[in-house]
């Protein structure tokens, strides 16, 4: 006889355990380097005047972004969603569009033109031309599922169109603006090379600044975890929108669809601006790349570069997506399969380590691995480990739904036909999960093929992406040298960009 | 097929013992049905013979194979019990062929196998090849039922098998699956809220509350002889009414009852179908009707007796009463008894 019932979670539990420290040793060099510093030259560190202008910096672009970002993203929302505007399927596609423009590009755009931008109000302008679709996004994904009884109720009482609008429909909206709105706060903290571009100094430029001049020092650390210290705030904040979010869902998809507002002698108005707007956002950059790419004088076609940047970064991409997906496998089958505390704690961990951004990823993998295993210091293992600590969420969202569709029913019924636990997962469980992994490993080979910062710290000598190539041209102001990889890199973030679209897509799309 | 002993099996989940030393026997080739409302424990004990559940103490044997005894127990891939879910849990990634042979080991696959579990299943040969979402409800089941079949388990045990199908589909799919079950020789534990499939479709109901049987008889022993009370209300309407035995005699306010009981006061069981509705005039006993309550052939009339007593008949629609009509009432054949409660 043997043993039988639920395999022994142990195992699986420690495999996850593993896959949570490595997600958390970016987090954990940072707290442990600052703690163990002394408070003496911590406090040193900290209270420069230099911190505060970063600090002051920072703090200024994020409210700035984020405010201009939530009334863009909510304004043509509402355009597209609610109103009798014509063409809206296709106004849909071009405002989700910027997505698909990494924000060094549209940056490079921009200065490539003018050095206008190089400022603060500039890069409030190009930072939220870039990042607003992600208020965007899930404003339309909100307006889609809201039924139009309230506002009817609403109506009825008395209120005027646009009242009961503000009243009846607005609170339902605003846990998917406030949603969208941290996320583009998060992405602000994080970005490194459209504020390197920019001229902008936040605290990404100045760690990578810093990285530069000294290698890993202790001031570098402490900019480190200050803009962690940011990140986790926002992130805190996030985590509780998105539980409020949820709530909001409850009941949806029943009730009928509010009827389009007509714009009426306001149409040529609202037209105008979205075509200026998607003037600003795709017209500017598109210019930019075709004139660096046609009169630019520093164009030049070496192909065999471009074709060398673009085989090491699909090479780079195809195996960070694999180990990314590998990791989150037995995360995801914990959460699903073996729901209870310690699965929860571990699933929230991985998804702390997605707020710290790229530049503090990178230079906490390049300390650790420099004095722990030195051997591995610029080396492949570290540069995928780093993809897969920035984009193991990504990966874990997908795997875990789809494990979702995979009931434990189906695996007992199988067991019950004679199958073991292996024969089990090999027959039901793989092919039955085997299309979301597909579509998490997707996801992630796409971030990484746009991937720049860390992959500009951590990837080995002499291997060249098309990031990396892009940023070495553009920095050095050889702009039509920059460009072709450029339209490139445009072209690998687009299908991402199509899928996030399609998604939220506005209700009665009219073709 | 074998025979399933199950003897002082014991479940708890904390303090809440689910299964509290339940013993039952299904004899080999014969269909028992497991009866209860929801949250009695009587799918925790189908998933102990199955496997995927461990017992606290008890055993569990098959034939003459013990698979659990408390401390070890065999694992599920290796009792041969066939397991037949509530809506039938196909695979979704395989067709109808692929779901039937998933158990059968691949050298023994082949199509005239197929062909005879198909048949066997009364499933036409050219649905082979769907996808289960392109079946019906009670496809889907056979199917289900075909695949637990395939690799020749001892016993198949089928979990609420019918409680996702529509009503008019339920009483054919039933019968379609007690003819296969028959057919195949099987030895099969079938659990169910429901009182109709339970006594239509078993050789043996076992009737659980709480975490024990209250009653193990045949379908018509059960509803002719229920142990209690609440198992006569259980399986079948019925109107208690108290009476006083003499000389093998109930004497109530429905009138005089044939009844095997000591003298005393007891209650009565009356079924609806025992209650005869006649003209009032001449009645000796007479009801008012309170309600009706028509379904198509048949009528379900409720009256007050002289004492305000509810009694429930009934009664073909053809000579349906109104409410707030007196109507003559006569009771059929003899009644069981129960002990006075108050």
């Amino acid at each position: 006889m043997t043993r039988t019932g639920r395999p022994q979670l142990s195992p699986l539990l420690l495999t996850g355990l593993v896959v949570v420290v490595l997600a958390l040793i970016p987090l954990g060099y940072v707290v442990v380097a600052t703690v163990t510093m002394g408070p003496h030259e911590l406090g040193a560190l900290l209270w420069r005047a230099r911190v505060g202008e970063l600090l002051g910096n920072t703090l200024k672009l994020l409210v700035g972004t984020v405010l201009v970002t939530t009334v863009l993203g909510v304004g043509t929302a509402v355009l597209v969603s609610r109103t009798d505007l014509p063409g809206r399927g296709w106004w849909h596609a071009l405002l989700s569009a910027p997505l698909a423009v990494p924000a060094f590009v549209n940056s490079y755009g921009w200065v490539s033109l003018t050095s206008d931008v190089q400022s603060y109000l500039g890069a409030v302008l190009v930072i939220s031309l870039s990042y607003y679709p992600l208020v965007y996004l899930p404003v339309v994904g909100a307006l889609a599922t809201l039924e139009a009884a309230p506002e009817e109720v609403a109506r009825s009482l008395g209120r005027s169109r646009t009242r009961a609008f503000l009243t009846a429909a607005l609170p339902r909206l605003l846990p998917a603006v406030l949603g969208g709105g941290l996320l583009v706060g998060l992405h602000v903290l994080a970005e490194f090379g459209a504020l390197q571009l920019l001229n902008y100094p936040t605290f990404t430029t100045a760690i990578y600044g810093q990285y530069r001049s000294s290698f890993t020092s202790n001031a570098g650390t402490v900019l480190a975890s200050v803009l962690v210290a940011l990140c986790i705030v926002l992130l805190l904040i996030e985590l509780l929108a998105r539980g409020r979010r949820r709530l909001d869902r409850v009941g949806r998809g029943t009730g009928r669809r509010p009827e389009p507002v007509p714009l009426g002698r306001f149409r040529p108005l609202a037209l105008l601006g979205l075509l200026g707007l998607v003037a600003l956002t795709l017209g500017v950059p598109l210019y930019s790349l075709t004139h660096w790419l046609v009169v630019g004088s520093s164009t030049a076609f070496p192909v065999g570069d471009l074709v060398g940047a673009l085989v090491s970064t699909l090479g780079l991409a195809a195996a960070g997506a694999a180990v990314t997906v590998v990791m989150a496998m037995p995360l995801a089958w914990l959460v699903v399969r073996r729901r209870g505390a310690a699965s929860t704690v571990l699933e929230r961990a991985a998804y702390i380590a997605n707020a710290l951004p790229g530049i503090v990823v990178a230079l906490a993998l390049i300390t650790v691995s420099i004095r722990v295993v030195p051997s591995l210091y610029q080396t492949l293992p570290v540069l995928l480990l780093a993809y897969a600590v920035l984009f193991l969420p990504r990966a874990l969202v997908s795997v875990r739904s789809s494990l979702e569709h995979a009931p434990v029913l189906l695996d007992e019924v199988s067991r019950s036909l004679g199958q073991s636990t292996w024969a089990t997962f090999r027959r039901v469980t793989l092919p039955l999960v085997s299309p979301g992994v597909g579509a998490g490993a997707a996801l992630v080979f796409l971030a990484i093929s746009t991937e720049l910062t860390a992959t500009l710290l951590l990837s080995p000598i002499g291997t060249d992406t098309l990031a990396t190539k892009f940023w070495s041209a553009s920095s050095s102001v050889q702009y039509g040298a920059a460009a072709p990889y450029a339209v490139l890199l445009i072209l690998a973030a687009l299908p991402a960009t199509v899928m996030l679209s399609r998604q939220a897509r506005p209700q009665e799309v009219s073709r | 097929m074998s025979s399933v002993t199950i003897a002082g099996v014991v479940k708890a989940y904390g303090d809440r013992r689910v299964l509290d030393a339940v013993d039952l026997h299904v004899a080999d080739g014969s269909i028992t049905s497991v009866l209860g409302a929801s949250g009695c424990g009587k799918t925790t004990l189908l998933r102990i013979v199955a496997g995927f559940v461990r017992a606290d103490a008890g055993s569990v044997t098959l034939g003459e194979r013990v698979v659990e005894d408390g401390r070890t127990a065999v694992a599920p891939d290796r009792r041969g019990v066939g397991y037949v879910p509530q809506e039938g849990a196909l695979f979704p990634h395989l067709d109808v062929a692929g779901n039937i042979m998933f158990g059968i080991p691949r050298g023994e696959r082949t199509t005239s196998r197929l062909g005879e579990l198909l048949e066997l299943a009364e499933l036409p040969a050219d649905l082979a090849h769907r996808q289960p979402h392109q079946l019906s409800g009670g496809q889907q089941q056979r199917v289900a039922i075909a695949r637990a079949l395939a690799p020749a388990p001892r016993v198949i045990l089928l979990d609420e098998p019918f409680s996702s199908l529509d009503a008019a589909l339920r009483i054919s799919a039933g019968k379609a699956v007690t003819r296969v079950l028959r057919h195949a020789g099987a030895t099969a534990l079938i659990v169910t809220h429901d009182q109709g499939e339970a006594l239509s479709l078993a050789d043996q109901v076992a009737v659980m509350r709480a975490g024990r049987f209250v009653q193990v008889d045949s379908p018509a022993g059960i509803y002719e002889r229920p142990a209690d009370a609440e198992t006569a209300e259980f399986v079948g309407g019925a109107s208690m009414i108290a009476a006083e035995v003499s000389g093998g005699i109930a004497r109530c306010v429905a009138g005089a009852i044939p009844v095997a009981a000591a003298d005393g006061r007891v209650r009565v069981l009356i079924r609806p179908e025992q209650v005869l509705l006649g003209p009032a005039a001449g009645a000796a006993v007479v009801g008012q009707v309170t309600e009706v309550g028509f379904y198509g052939a048949q009528v379900v009339v409720t009256l007050a007796l002289a004492d305000g007593t509810p009694l429930t008949a009934r009664a073909p629609s053809a000579r349906t009463p109104r409410p707030g009509d007196e109507v003559g009432v006569v009771i059929e054949g003899s009644a069981v008894t129960f002990g006075d409660e108050s």
